[in-house]
């Protein structure tokens, strides 16, 4: 049987990571915190089966749990009515600060899917091999996943990522060079 | 002006730091699995019985009546008791109680106000789609937002209105229902607080972990508020990322804000304080202390790095906390 003081160290530890992905998945805190407990519910059930990427298997359930409620709502055809801002931005001289609200404003608009790929490599910084494993699908998959959702996000004439030369290409590096 | 990836991740690290300081919901958690396992000790009843359907529907009823009301999880304290201390000393008031029932978007109401900072606990039936408050001052057609501007779902504590003008003596509070929420019945206490007199001294600075993902620390200071409330490290430039992590200590944790300038210039990323505690976390990696990723200036021999604490709200002057800065570099090749 699960070991239970374990799984409450992990969860102690792990929280405010899962939290964090959560939030940038679903928007909203209480539905960040909504998703989190539900993917620490599934994982309590299975927690003698979950080997020692626990919290790469729970990640995964949240990623796979939020695209299936967005896909319930789509269907009941709910509007996007803009969610409360987490924090005015005030404008700065130079406008940086609302480029920045409108890369996350655009971030927001993305689908479920295209939303995932992109925090978890951009955020979570996984490769693309790792983002595949996470999602259940193929690499390919996360390139085009990828590269429809920078596509997407360029589009809203916001955002700019130094891999833009890279049309229609996944980038695959770490971190580019920005000094 | 585009951003880059580094900004990019930045904006993502920035929104998303409020995660590091909302407590873990424990007993929703434990209630949630409470009733999952009963679920599951109901289903396997179920599926050994073997008698009339009657019976099974019996058992049914009696077995999912506890898990819609686990009384574990009902809070039997006052969740707006009429005054209250937090830790350093400061005194709350309520001056207003309000519900916002499932059949209304809104519900408005006048408050007294004597001088004193408002601030707005919430008993929430959900943490999801949480309604949006404003207060209005009789007369004048200016917001007065929540700072920061949610509600606190997981210990009730009391999130602070925005400063309202000096002689201020009555103010309208405005609560309306976010338009993707159920509907439920949300309650609210309206709170003024007052500063200890004579304010506490301030705790121990928190002792910044010596390395965080394989980080190591290059450089740390310590302040405290509201004395200066300002931290200025100066570090050689060695070409490699340098990564800030400010950790915060005191009842003001989740109140104040930051400045950060580097090189003189202040940078776009404005990150919270790091809880004192999380530094001990050793599962604290780039996702878990909030961390400002500093770029460098080529051609500087040293990076100076100042961090000031900032509020809009006056009255944090009189209670007390600390800030220590600590710079860690970032290896070349993460």
């Amino acid at each position: 049987m699960a070991d239970r003081s374990e799984y409450e160290a992990f969860v102690t530890g792990a929280w405010p990571r899962l939290l964090r992905t959560a939030y940038l998945l679903t928007r909203d805190w209480g539905a960040a915190e909504d998703l989190v407990q539900t993917a620490l519910l599934k994982a309590w059930l299975a927690w003698p089966r979950i080997g020692h990427e626990r919290e790469a298997y729970i990640r995964k359930i949240m990623v796979n749990v939020h695209v299936s409620w967005w896909r319930r709502r789509w269907r009941r055809a709910e509007v996007t009515s803009g969610s409360l801002p987490d924090r005015t931005q005030e404008a700065d001289h130079m406008g940086q600060a609302d480029v920045r609200e409108s890369v996350w404003q655009a971030l927001g608009r993305l689908p479920a899917r295209q939303r995932a790929v992109v925090v978890l490599r951009f955020f979570e910084d996984m490769t693309e091999a790792q983002t595949a494993q996470t999602l259940g699908c193929s690499v390919g998959t996360v390139k085009s996943q990828t590269s429809r959702a920078l596509a997407k996000l360029r589009l809203d004439d916001s955002f700019d990522f130094m891999v833009a030369k890279e049309a229609g290409q996944c980038p695959s590096t770490g971190w580019s060079s920005t000094t | 002006m585009p951003i880059d990836r580094l900004e990019f991740h930045d904006l993502m690290d920035e929104r998303s730091r409020p995660a590091l300081e909302r407590p873990i919901p424990w007993q929703s958690l434990r209630a949630r699995i409470r009733r999952s396992r009963r679920r599951r000790r109901a289903v396997a009843a179920l599926a050994g019985a073997v008698t009339a359907s009657l019976v099974i529907s019996a058992t049914v009823l009696s077995l999912r009546g506890p898990g819609q009301s686990d009384p574990t999880s009902v809070s039997i304290a006052d969740p707006f008791p009429a005054r209250y201390s937090e830790p350093d000393g400061t005194v709350y008031r309520k001056v207003a109680e309000a519900t916002l029932d499932p059949a209304s978007t809104k519900v408005t109401f006048d408050v007294d106000v004597r001088g004193k900072p408002l601030a707005i606990r919430a008993d929430c039936p959900t943490k999801a789609w949480q309604p949006w408050v404003t207060v209005r001052v009789p007369g004048t057609s200016k917001k007065y937002r929540l700072e920061p501007p949610f509600l606190d779902c997981h210990d009730n504590r009391a999130v602070d209105v925005l400063p309202l003008p000096q002689g201020t003596r009555r103010a309208t509070v405005t609560i309306e229902a976010h338009k993707k929420a159920r509907p439920e019945r949300w309650r609210f206490g309206v709170y003024e607080w007052t500063p200890p007199a004579t304010m506490k001294a301030p705790p121990p600075p928190p002792e910044p972990a010596a390395a965080i993902a394989g980080w190591p620390l290059l450089a740390t200071e310590s302040s405290t508020w509201p004395v200066t409330g300002e931290v200025t490290l100066t570090v050689p430039n060695t070409g490699r990322q340098l990564a800030l992590v400010t950790y915060c200590g005191g009842d003001l944790i989740r109140r104040l804000e930051q400045e950060i300038r580097v090189n003189s210039r202040p940078i776009n990323t404005k990150p919270g304080c790091t809880a004192a505690s999380l530094q001990t976390d050793p599962g604290a990696t780039q996702a878990g202390p909030k961390v400002a990723y500093i770029r460098l200036d080529s051609g500087q021999r040293t990076t100076t790095i100042q961090v000031r604490l900032v509020t809009k709200i006056p009255q944090y002057r009189h209670r007390p906390g600390t800030l220590t800065a600590a710079v860690y570099e970032i290896p070349q090749g993460q």
